[in-house]
């Protein structure tokens, strides 16, 4: 596979959200506003180009037997990490984040990548597949937090953006979008959007 | 390729150590700034209660001045006496989560007085409890009265993002302002917090808030730890507002 292909493939035919379907959780956790989904897309990205690259260093040294043992340390340690600096340089971020940011490392998407491509490929294609994989995870939580935020609390990245007078001709803000299960609904209707468009069907 | 056991143990235990190694030494050169980072936090927090503090852009060295000018800082232990602190300890030194673990005559509740001159303008302390999914941190300022409500801020919470992590808007902090959490018979009743916008005409409408809709749990937790950190400190706050009451009597003699 060539290294263009690589990179741009999970963006949409090989998305890891709305084709493979990981890291649901966290895309319906964090996309109630746009910033922490922002903020979370870029974590989530740079954890996993670090891992892939780091795992694709050491792919030829590891024991079969206990690679997941292998990834799973790699994976904790560049989430902590992370996370300390976070601390340290971007405190208000971080403490936005608060729990989510440890959270990163039970994304099945990062996991996923090492499993599938950095044990069996070089650095460069492994960091090329993490930044693409990372990108297009990024890409749905931005959607899906823009539009949530947007309809659910009628802002984005914190500023108003429905005129008052919508709101005094009777329109609301949609609590549904708001709640997970609204997520859900929109994570659903973007699949089918992107298949409908795209004419990939898992059936024959 | 087959490993032998040994080449297995020896592998894990080198990436171990070199991810333990990289952690901690992480940990170590990060702490300092960290620590920087949670006490100017902290202070700023405090500022940000007693309504010293209007915009977010500021440096955390003037943060620190500002707070070093304005801020007077005491511990009260639950007869509501002032005591001294043991030795190389200071009041912002206090962890208000640890003290609930002590039995209550060790307890030390720490108290943040603003000054201007010689007078008291503002009274804060910290307020801590659960909500829905984690544990809430704040500060309560209350005016010269110790009755009204100056300010409350939230800046530490795990809740429900974009529902009971609202706990943190300005929106519904600033319902509290000017709210009483004493009633005429001298009884500290707190601020109860309704799932509904307090009707006009409620006669209890000054100790009333209206809820973060959406986010019930949390917002019950905001009630019940407002009651249970002002229980803690009701008696030091009875003799302040006993001793003020008769100064208030004397000079109108």
């Amino acid at each position: 596979m060539s290294n263009k292909k690589t990179f741009f493939e999970p963006f949409v035919h090989n998305n890891p959200v709305t084709v493979q379907i990981l890291g649901i959780c966290s895309t319906l956790a964090v996309t109630t506003q746009l910033k922490p989904s922002l903020v979370m897309g870029i974590a989530v990205t740079v954890i996993i180009v670090f891992s892939n690259l780091i795992i694709s260093l050491i792919r030829n040294m590891i024991p079969k037997k206990i690679r997941i043992i292998v990834e799973m340390i790699i994976i904790a340690t560049m989430v902590i990490l992370v996370d300390q600096i976070l601390r340290a340089y971007l405190f208000d971020v971080s403490k936005q984040l608060s729990v989510f940011v440890g959270l990163i490392i039970t994304n099945c998407i990062v996991l996923g990548r090492l499993e599938g491509f950095a044990l069996i490929n070089k650095a460069v294609p492994s960091i090329l597949d993490g930044l693409g994989n990372g990108i297009g995870y990024s890409l749905i939580l931005v959607a899906v937090g823009a539009f949530r935020e947007i309809f659910g609390s009628g802002t984005l990245l914190g500023f108003s953006v429905i005129p008052q007078s919508l709101y005094n001709a009777g329109y609301e803000n949609n609590g549904l979008l708001v709640l997970a299960p609204g997520a859900f609904f929109l994570l659903g209707l973007i699949v089918w959007f992107q298949r409908a468009i795209t004419k990939q069907y898992e059936e024959e | 390729m087959r490993r032998s056991n040994l080449y297995t143990f020896v592998f894990i235990t080198i990436v171990t150590i070199i991810c333990a190694g990289l952690l901690s030494s992480a940990a170590y050169y990060l702490k300092d700034k960290q620590q920087t980072n949670v006490e100017v936090d902290m202070k700023k927090n405090i500022l940000k209660a007693v309504k010293l503090l209007e915009s977010n852009k500021i440096s955390q060295q003037e943060i620190l001045s500002s707070y070093n000018q304005n801020i007077e800082s005491y511990a009260v232990n639950y007869l509501g006496e002032i005591i001294e602190l043991p030795e190389g300890i200071s009041v912002e030194d206090i962890d208000p989560e640890k003290e609930e673990i002590k039995p209550e005559s060790e307890r030390m509740y720490p108290v943040y007085v603003k000054k201007s001159g010689m007078d008291v303008d503002a009274y804060c302390i910290p307020i801590i409890g659960k909500g829905l999914w984690s544990t809430m941190y704040g500060y309560l300022a209350l005016e010269s009265d110790l009755n009204t409500i100056l300010g409350i801020t939230f800046y530490k919470q795990g809740e429900t993002p974009g529902l009971g992590s609202e706990v943190e808007s300005k929106k519904f902090q600033d319902k509290f302002i000017g709210k009483k959490i004493w009633d005429e018979n001298n009884n500290l009743i707190s601020i109860n917090i309704l799932k509904i916008e307090p009707s006009s005409d409620s006669p209890d409408l000054i100790h009333e808030v209206a809820g973060i809709s959406g986010a019930t749990k949390t917002s019950e937790g905001v009630m019940n730890l407002l009651l249970k950190d002002l229980n803690k400190y009701e008696n030091y706050f009875r003799r302040l507002r006993e001793s003020s009451s008769k100064k208030e009597i004397t000079s109108n003699v």
